[in-house]
Protein backbone atom coordinates (compact mmCIF):
# COMPACT_ATOMS: atom_id res chain seq x y z
CA UNK A 1 0.00 0.00 0.00
CA UNK A 2 1.29 3.47 -0.65
CA UNK A 3 2.41 5.26 2.23
CA UNK A 4 0.13 8.41 1.37
CA UNK A 5 -2.43 6.19 1.93
CA UNK A 6 -0.60 4.63 5.30
CA UNK A 7 0.06 8.26 6.16
CA UNK A 8 -4.24 9.20 5.36
CA UNK A 9 -5.59 6.07 7.66
CA UNK A 10 -3.71 6.91 10.31
CA UNK A 11 -5.09 10.52 10.48
CA UNK A 12 -8.45 8.91 10.17
CA UNK A 13 -7.51 6.93 13.16
CA UNK A 14 -6.55 10.17 15.33
CA UNK A 15 -10.02 12.14 14.60
CA UNK A 16 -11.58 9.39 16.06
CA UNK A 17 -14.96 9.52 17.43
CA UNK A 18 -14.56 10.91 20.95
CA UNK A 19 -15.94 8.21 23.91
CA UNK A 20 -19.63 9.78 24.92
CA UNK A 21 -19.89 8.55 28.78
CA UNK A 22 -18.46 10.88 31.32
CA UNK A 23 -15.86 9.09 33.17
CA UNK A 24 -13.50 8.59 36.12
CA UNK A 25 -9.71 7.20 36.31
CA UNK A 26 -7.65 6.86 40.21
CA UNK A 27 -4.57 4.71 40.47
CA UNK A 28 -0.83 4.81 40.76
CA UNK A 29 1.23 6.66 39.62
CA UNK A 30 5.24 5.89 39.10
CA UNK A 31 8.07 8.17 38.28
CA UNK A 32 11.61 6.70 38.22
CA UNK A 33 13.44 7.86 34.80
CA UNK A 34 15.35 10.70 36.22
CA UNK A 35 17.54 11.43 39.09
CA UNK A 36 15.94 14.22 40.30
CA UNK A 37 12.60 13.86 39.95
CA UNK A 38 12.59 10.19 40.14
CA UNK A 39 13.04 10.49 44.00
CA UNK A 40 10.91 13.21 44.87
CA UNK A 41 8.02 11.78 43.92
CA UNK A 42 8.77 8.01 43.50
CA UNK A 43 4.70 6.73 43.93
CA UNK A 44 2.01 9.69 43.67
CA UNK A 45 -1.57 9.14 43.27
CA UNK A 46 -3.24 9.82 40.05
CA UNK A 47 -6.75 10.81 39.45
CA UNK A 48 -9.00 12.21 36.25
CA UNK A 49 -12.27 12.91 35.20
CA UNK A 50 -13.12 12.52 31.81
CA UNK A 51 -16.43 14.38 29.29
CA UNK A 52 -15.54 13.36 25.71
CA UNK A 53 -12.84 13.60 24.43
CA UNK A 54 -11.47 15.87 27.36
CA UNK A 55 -9.86 15.12 30.58
CA UNK A 56 -9.02 16.70 33.69
CA UNK A 57 -6.79 14.85 36.03
CA UNK A 58 -4.44 15.62 39.46
CA UNK A 59 -1.14 13.43 40.58
CA UNK A 60 -0.94 13.75 44.55
CA UNK A 61 2.24 12.80 46.19
CA UNK A 62 0.91 10.87 49.43
CA UNK A 63 4.85 10.71 50.52
CA UNK A 64 5.07 14.59 51.32
CA UNK A 65 5.07 13.45 54.91
CA UNK A 66 7.88 10.85 54.45
CA UNK A 67 10.19 12.39 52.50
CA UNK A 68 9.39 16.25 52.89
CA UNK A 69 9.00 17.07 48.90
CA UNK A 70 5.44 17.21 47.59
CA UNK A 71 5.17 17.19 43.34
CA UNK A 72 1.51 18.09 42.57
CA UNK A 73 0.23 18.05 39.07
CA UNK A 74 -3.04 19.53 37.19
CA UNK A 75 -3.39 19.20 34.22
CA UNK A 76 -5.91 19.09 31.00
CA UNK A 77 -5.65 16.92 28.22
CA UNK A 78 -7.36 15.61 25.10
CA UNK A 79 -7.69 11.86 24.07
CA UNK A 80 -6.93 10.80 20.16
CA UNK A 81 -6.35 7.76 18.24
CA UNK A 82 -9.22 5.42 19.37
CA UNK A 83 -8.39 6.28 22.95
CA UNK A 84 -5.45 5.54 23.52
CA UNK A 85 -3.40 9.04 23.06
CA UNK A 86 -3.79 11.90 25.63
CA UNK A 87 -2.14 15.10 24.74
CA UNK A 88 -1.87 17.07 27.89
CA UNK A 89 -0.60 20.40 29.17
CA UNK A 90 -0.66 21.50 33.03
CA UNK A 91 1.13 22.91 35.72
CA UNK A 92 3.27 20.89 38.19
CA UNK A 93 4.76 22.70 41.44
CA UNK A 94 7.44 20.85 43.75
CA UNK A 95 8.30 22.24 46.82
CA UNK A 96 10.68 21.00 49.77
CA UNK A 97 12.18 22.30 53.03
CA UNK A 98 14.22 25.30 52.67
CA UNK A 99 16.03 27.02 55.63
CA UNK A 100 13.16 27.50 58.50
CA UNK A 101 10.51 27.27 55.75
CA UNK A 102 9.22 26.32 52.38
CA UNK A 103 10.95 26.71 48.51
CA UNK A 104 8.11 26.59 45.74
CA UNK A 105 9.36 25.48 42.02
CA UNK A 106 6.54 26.59 39.65
CA UNK A 107 6.84 24.68 36.14
CA UNK A 108 4.59 24.23 32.83
CA UNK A 109 4.07 20.67 31.72
CA UNK A 110 3.67 19.08 28.78
CA UNK A 111 3.10 15.49 27.57
CA UNK A 112 1.41 12.75 25.86
CA UNK A 113 0.24 9.32 27.65
CA UNK A 114 -0.57 6.06 26.14
CA UNK A 115 -3.14 3.57 27.47
CA UNK A 116 -3.25 -0.16 27.36
CA UNK A 117 -6.61 -1.60 28.28
CA UNK A 118 -5.94 -4.67 30.68
CA UNK A 119 -9.50 -5.10 31.29
CA UNK A 120 -12.65 -3.41 31.51
CA UNK A 121 -11.92 -2.23 34.55
CA UNK A 122 -8.16 -1.46 34.63
CA UNK A 123 -5.07 0.12 32.81
CA UNK A 124 -1.90 0.69 32.17
CA UNK A 125 -0.15 3.92 30.98
CA UNK A 126 2.99 4.75 29.77
CA UNK A 127 3.54 8.85 29.41
CA UNK A 128 5.78 11.76 28.79
CA UNK A 129 6.51 14.90 29.84
CA UNK A 130 8.43 17.71 29.51
CA UNK A 131 9.02 20.22 32.34
CA UNK A 132 10.06 23.37 32.00
CA UNK A 133 10.53 25.39 35.36
CA UNK A 134 8.98 29.14 35.20
CA UNK A 135 9.22 30.37 38.84
CA UNK A 136 10.67 29.07 41.64
CA UNK A 137 9.78 31.34 45.16
CA UNK A 138 9.33 31.27 48.58
CA UNK A 139 12.18 30.35 51.55
CA UNK A 140 13.02 33.85 52.90
CA UNK A 141 15.00 34.68 49.35
CA UNK A 142 14.16 35.97 46.33
CA UNK A 143 12.50 34.53 43.48
CA UNK A 144 13.72 33.36 40.37
CA UNK A 145 11.87 33.53 37.29
CA UNK A 146 12.85 31.76 34.02
CA UNK A 147 14.34 34.49 31.26
CA UNK A 148 13.57 33.16 27.96
CA UNK A 149 15.57 36.24 25.99
CA UNK A 150 18.48 36.04 25.24
CA UNK A 151 18.42 32.61 25.38
CA UNK A 152 21.13 31.66 27.63
CA UNK A 153 23.22 28.05 28.94
CA UNK A 154 20.57 28.64 31.89
CA UNK A 155 17.23 27.83 30.32
CA UNK A 156 18.61 23.95 29.09
CA UNK A 157 18.67 23.38 32.58
CA UNK A 158 15.55 24.34 33.38
CA UNK A 159 14.01 21.98 31.24
CA UNK A 160 13.31 18.12 31.48
CA UNK A 161 12.33 15.52 30.25
CA UNK A 162 10.64 12.99 32.05
CA UNK A 163 8.44 9.33 32.02
CA UNK A 164 6.12 8.12 34.38
CA UNK A 165 4.12 4.67 34.09
CA UNK A 166 0.47 4.73 35.37
CA UNK A 167 -1.92 1.59 36.60
CA UNK A 168 -5.50 2.81 37.00
CA UNK A 169 -8.58 2.20 37.68
CA UNK A 170 -11.42 3.04 35.55
CA UNK A 171 -15.53 3.70 35.52
CA UNK A 172 -18.08 5.36 33.95
CA UNK A 173 -19.67 7.87 35.70
CA UNK B 1 20.15 -0.94 39.27
CA UNK B 2 22.13 2.50 40.03
CA UNK B 3 18.50 3.99 39.57
CA UNK B 4 16.83 1.99 41.41
CA UNK B 5 19.33 2.33 43.80
CA UNK B 6 19.40 6.07 44.43
CA UNK B 7 15.42 5.49 44.36
CA UNK B 8 15.62 3.80 47.47
CA UNK B 9 18.63 5.94 48.98
CA UNK B 10 16.27 8.74 48.25
CA UNK B 11 13.20 7.31 49.90
CA UNK B 12 15.06 6.32 53.27
CA UNK B 13 15.97 9.59 53.33
CA UNK B 14 19.69 8.71 53.61
CA UNK B 15 21.22 11.72 51.58
CA UNK B 16 25.01 11.78 53.05
CA UNK B 17 27.36 11.54 55.96
CA UNK B 18 27.41 15.54 56.53
CA UNK B 19 26.64 18.91 54.37
CA UNK B 20 28.86 19.46 51.54
CA UNK B 21 31.05 22.70 50.82
CA UNK B 22 29.25 25.70 48.71
CA UNK B 23 30.96 26.91 46.45
CA UNK B 24 29.88 29.89 44.53
CA UNK B 25 30.67 29.16 40.82
CA UNK B 26 32.67 31.35 38.71
CA UNK B 27 32.57 33.99 41.41
CA UNK B 28 29.00 34.62 40.08
CA UNK B 29 26.02 33.54 43.06
CA UNK B 30 24.06 36.84 43.65
CA UNK B 31 20.21 37.42 42.51
CA UNK B 32 19.47 36.73 38.81
CA UNK B 33 22.85 36.15 37.29
CA UNK B 34 23.42 35.36 33.85
CA UNK B 35 26.26 33.38 32.41
CA UNK B 36 27.57 36.70 30.73
CA UNK B 37 28.23 38.13 34.41
CA UNK B 38 30.29 35.03 35.14
CA UNK B 39 34.03 35.78 36.19
CA UNK B 40 33.39 39.55 36.49
CA UNK B 41 34.04 42.15 39.20
CA UNK B 42 30.32 43.38 39.58
CA UNK B 43 29.26 39.91 39.58
CA UNK B 44 32.07 39.00 42.49
CA UNK B 45 31.44 41.98 45.20
CA UNK B 46 27.71 40.93 45.14
CA UNK B 47 28.36 37.33 45.65
CA UNK B 48 30.60 38.60 48.66
CA UNK B 49 27.97 40.50 49.97
CA UNK B 50 25.23 37.68 49.85
CA UNK B 51 24.09 36.80 53.25
CA UNK B 52 21.84 34.51 54.89
CA UNK B 53 18.75 35.64 56.24
CA UNK B 54 20.44 35.06 59.76
CA UNK B 55 23.55 37.68 58.54
CA UNK B 56 25.82 34.86 57.94
CA UNK B 57 28.14 34.72 54.80
CA UNK B 58 26.54 32.28 52.13
CA UNK B 59 29.08 30.06 50.50
CA UNK B 60 32.02 28.06 51.85
CA UNK B 61 33.95 28.66 49.04
CA UNK B 62 34.76 31.23 46.01
CA UNK B 63 35.65 30.10 42.50
CA UNK B 64 37.65 32.50 40.73
CA UNK B 65 38.69 31.48 37.48
CA UNK B 66 41.99 32.66 36.08
CA UNK B 67 43.55 32.92 32.48
CA UNK B 68 47.12 33.52 31.10
CA UNK B 69 46.38 35.99 28.12
CA UNK B 70 48.77 35.03 25.36
CA UNK B 71 47.89 38.24 23.79
CA UNK B 72 47.97 40.54 26.38
CA UNK B 73 50.73 38.79 28.10
CA UNK B 74 49.21 39.30 31.71
CA UNK B 75 47.11 37.07 34.16
CA UNK B 76 43.42 37.80 33.91
CA UNK B 77 40.43 37.34 35.56
CA UNK B 78 37.73 35.29 32.77
CA UNK B 79 36.26 32.72 31.47
CA UNK B 80 38.84 32.52 28.25
CA UNK B 81 41.59 34.93 26.80
CA UNK B 82 40.21 38.40 25.64
CA UNK B 83 40.33 41.76 25.38
CA UNK B 84 39.20 44.22 28.67
CA UNK B 85 39.17 41.48 31.17
CA UNK B 86 40.44 42.78 34.22
CA UNK B 87 43.87 41.75 36.09
CA UNK B 88 43.36 38.41 37.88
CA UNK B 89 44.85 40.61 41.03
CA UNK B 90 41.70 43.05 40.97
CA UNK B 91 39.69 40.05 41.73
CA UNK B 92 41.79 38.72 44.63
CA UNK B 93 41.70 42.17 46.08
CA UNK B 94 38.31 41.97 46.65
CA UNK B 95 38.38 38.37 48.25
CA UNK B 96 41.38 39.50 50.27
CA UNK B 97 39.26 43.15 51.45
CA UNK B 98 36.28 40.51 52.46
CA UNK B 99 38.56 37.69 54.20
CA UNK B 100 40.43 40.67 55.77
CA UNK B 101 37.06 42.44 56.94
CA UNK B 102 35.45 39.48 58.13
CA UNK B 103 35.40 38.16 61.81
CA UNK B 104 37.79 35.44 63.07
CA UNK B 105 36.14 32.43 61.61
CA UNK B 106 33.54 34.42 59.84
CA UNK B 107 34.82 34.73 56.01
CA UNK B 108 32.92 31.88 54.89
CA UNK B 109 29.41 30.12 55.96
CA UNK B 110 29.90 28.43 59.74
CA UNK B 111 30.77 24.94 58.78
CA UNK B 112 32.29 21.90 60.36
CA UNK B 113 35.22 23.25 58.53
CA UNK B 114 35.50 26.81 59.33
CA UNK B 115 37.54 28.11 56.51
CA UNK B 116 37.30 29.93 53.25
CA UNK B 117 37.60 27.67 50.31
CA UNK B 118 39.52 29.77 47.56
CA UNK B 119 39.28 27.79 44.33
CA UNK B 120 41.07 29.24 41.76
CA UNK B 121 40.45 27.28 38.18
CA UNK B 122 43.65 27.84 35.45
CA UNK B 123 42.06 28.13 32.13
CA UNK B 124 43.90 25.94 29.79
CA UNK B 125 43.54 27.94 26.78
CA UNK B 126 46.15 31.16 26.76
CA UNK B 127 44.54 32.56 23.27
CA UNK B 128 42.84 30.88 20.04
CA UNK B 129 42.72 27.15 21.85
CA UNK B 130 46.27 26.83 22.38
CA UNK B 131 47.99 25.28 25.25
CA UNK B 132 50.55 27.03 27.42
CA UNK B 133 54.05 26.97 26.55
CA UNK B 134 55.94 26.13 29.22
CA UNK B 135 56.74 29.89 30.61
CA UNK B 136 53.09 30.01 30.18
CA UNK B 137 52.95 27.65 32.74
CA UNK B 138 55.30 28.90 35.15
CA UNK B 139 53.86 32.61 34.51
CA UNK B 140 50.09 31.43 34.93
CA UNK B 141 51.49 28.98 38.16
CA UNK B 142 53.24 32.55 39.97
CA UNK B 143 49.78 34.32 39.24
CA UNK B 144 47.57 32.15 41.08
CA UNK B 145 50.45 31.18 43.74
CA UNK B 146 50.56 34.96 44.95
CA UNK B 147 46.78 35.32 44.35
CA UNK B 148 45.99 32.40 46.92
CA UNK B 149 48.98 33.72 49.12
CA UNK B 150 47.61 36.96 49.13
CA UNK B 151 44.27 35.85 50.41
CA UNK B 152 45.65 33.52 52.85
CA UNK B 153 47.31 36.98 54.61
CA UNK B 154 44.29 38.64 54.99
CA UNK B 155 43.05 35.51 56.69
CA UNK B 156 46.21 34.90 59.27
CA UNK B 157 45.37 39.25 60.05
CA UNK B 158 41.93 38.71 60.74
CA UNK B 159 42.03 34.94 62.50
CA UNK B 160 40.36 33.35 58.74
CA UNK B 161 41.87 30.11 57.72
CA UNK B 162 42.25 30.57 53.96
CA UNK B 163 42.44 27.33 51.93
CA UNK B 164 43.42 27.33 48.14
CA UNK B 165 41.78 24.75 45.81
CA UNK B 166 44.24 25.01 42.29
CA UNK B 167 41.96 23.24 39.39
CA UNK B 168 42.11 22.29 35.92
CA UNK B 169 40.85 20.54 32.92
CA UNK B 170 44.58 19.96 32.43
CA UNK B 171 46.07 18.68 35.19
CA UNK B 172 49.62 19.23 34.55
CA UNK B 173 48.88 23.29 35.20
CA UNK B 174 48.18 22.50 39.23
CA UNK B 175 50.96 19.86 39.11
CA UNK B 176 53.78 22.43 38.62
CA UNK B 177 52.36 24.14 41.86
CA UNK B 178 54.32 23.50 44.64
CA UNK B 179 51.79 22.47 47.46
CA UNK B 180 54.17 23.04 50.22
CA UNK B 181 54.37 26.80 49.67
CA UNK B 182 51.09 27.08 51.24
CA UNK B 183 51.48 24.21 54.26
CA UNK B 184 50.72 26.14 57.23
CA UNK B 185 50.97 25.21 61.27
CA UNK B 186 47.86 22.68 61.31
CA UNK B 187 48.98 20.81 58.73
CA UNK B 188 46.55 22.13 56.43
CA UNK B 189 47.80 22.86 52.72
CA UNK B 190 46.13 23.44 49.63
CA UNK B 191 43.63 21.17 47.76
CA UNK B 192 44.34 19.91 43.64
CA UNK B 193 41.14 19.54 41.74
CA UNK B 194 40.39 18.18 37.93
CA UNK B 195 38.37 16.48 36.18
CA UNK B 196 36.57 13.11 37.11
CA UNK B 197 38.23 10.06 35.22
CA UNK B 198 40.83 12.53 34.00
CA UNK B 199 44.48 11.22 33.92
CA UNK B 200 47.22 12.52 36.21
CA UNK B 201 50.53 13.39 35.73
CA UNK B 202 53.28 10.67 37.51
CA UNK B 203 53.01 12.21 41.20
CA UNK B 204 50.41 14.20 41.16
CA UNK B 205 47.44 13.71 43.13
CA UNK B 206 44.15 15.58 42.81
CA UNK B 207 41.95 15.47 46.43
CA UNK B 208 39.31 16.80 44.36
CA UNK B 209 37.48 15.41 41.16
CA UNK B 210 35.22 17.27 39.41
CA UNK B 211 31.50 16.00 38.03
CA UNK B 212 29.41 18.37 35.74
CA UNK B 213 26.15 17.42 37.33
CA UNK B 214 24.43 17.50 33.63
CA UNK B 215 27.01 15.43 31.61
CA UNK B 216 24.53 12.21 32.33
CA UNK B 217 24.85 11.55 36.25
CA UNK B 218 23.13 8.47 35.52
CA UNK B 219 26.09 7.41 33.58
CA UNK B 220 28.60 7.30 36.26
CA UNK B 221 29.67 4.34 38.10
CA UNK B 222 29.40 6.12 41.54
CA UNK B 223 30.70 3.08 43.22
CA UNK B 224 34.17 2.98 41.46
CA UNK B 225 37.10 5.71 41.93
CA UNK B 226 36.50 8.53 44.17
CA UNK B 227 33.07 9.04 45.41
CA UNK B 228 31.44 11.46 47.90
CA UNK B 229 32.93 12.16 50.76
CA UNK B 230 36.16 10.09 51.63
CA UNK B 231 38.36 11.72 53.79
CA UNK B 232 39.43 15.15 54.48
CA UNK B 233 43.32 16.12 54.19
CA UNK B 234 44.38 18.25 56.89
CA UNK B 235 41.17 19.22 58.13
CA UNK B 236 39.73 19.72 54.66
CA UNK B 237 37.55 17.77 52.43
CA UNK B 238 38.66 15.42 49.76
CA UNK B 239 36.38 13.57 47.15
CA UNK B 240 33.90 14.73 44.63
CA UNK B 241 33.07 18.28 43.98
CA UNK B 242 29.34 18.36 41.39
CA UNK B 243 29.07 21.81 39.48
CA UNK B 244 25.77 23.08 37.73
CA UNK B 245 25.23 26.04 36.91
CA UNK B 246 21.36 26.89 38.17
CA UNK B 247 20.15 23.37 39.20
CA UNK B 248 16.57 23.01 39.93
CA UNK B 249 15.66 22.05 43.79
CA UNK B 250 15.48 18.66 42.70
CA UNK B 251 18.87 18.56 40.94
CA UNK B 252 19.87 19.78 44.18
CA UNK B 253 18.60 17.25 46.36
CA UNK B 254 19.57 14.25 43.31
CA UNK B 255 23.16 15.31 43.85
CA UNK B 256 23.22 15.50 47.82
CA UNK B 257 22.12 11.52 47.43
CA UNK B 258 25.88 11.49 45.78
CA UNK B 259 27.56 12.77 48.87
CA UNK B 260 29.60 14.91 47.12
CA UNK B 261 32.27 16.71 49.48
CA UNK B 262 31.90 20.31 47.00
CA UNK B 263 28.62 21.30 45.28
CA UNK B 264 29.55 24.57 42.95
CA UNK B 265 26.61 26.43 41.53
CA UNK B 266 25.55 29.75 41.20
CA UNK B 267 22.23 29.71 42.56
CA UNK B 268 24.46 29.12 46.40
CA UNK B 269 21.26 30.91 48.78
CA UNK B 270 18.72 27.88 47.46
CA UNK B 271 21.58 25.24 47.73
CA UNK B 272 22.56 27.15 50.65
CA UNK B 273 18.75 26.96 52.01
CA UNK B 274 18.34 23.42 51.18
CA UNK B 275 21.33 22.35 53.04
CA UNK B 276 20.21 24.29 56.22
CA UNK B 277 16.81 22.89 56.27
CA UNK B 278 15.98 20.99 59.46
Amino acid sequence: MCPWVLAAVACLAVVAPAHADPSWRAGLDVHGTDAAYGGRRPLGVAAGLRCGATEGGVVVDPLVFALGWEMLDVTAGRWFADDRIELLAGWRQLSGRFGTGRRYDEAVLLGADWVVPLSRRFRLGFGLEFQTSIWRHGGDISSDTIAVFPVTTDLPERMSLLLHARFELTGIL
Amino acid sequence: MTRFAGLVIAVLGCVGSSRPLLICHNANCAEGNTVEADDTLGALRASLALRTPGGEVVFDGMELDSVWDRGLGRCTFAHAPGPGAPDFAQAVALVAAHVAASAPDHAAHTSAHPALYLKIELKTDVGGGAPHTPDEVAAHVACVTAAARAVITAGVASHNVVVPIFDSDDPALPAAIDPGAFLDSSGRECLFETGWGTALPAGFTAQIRTLDWYDDPEAIDWGQGTRGQDATSGGSPRGLLIWARNPSLADLDAMLVHDPAYVGVNNIEEARGLLDAP
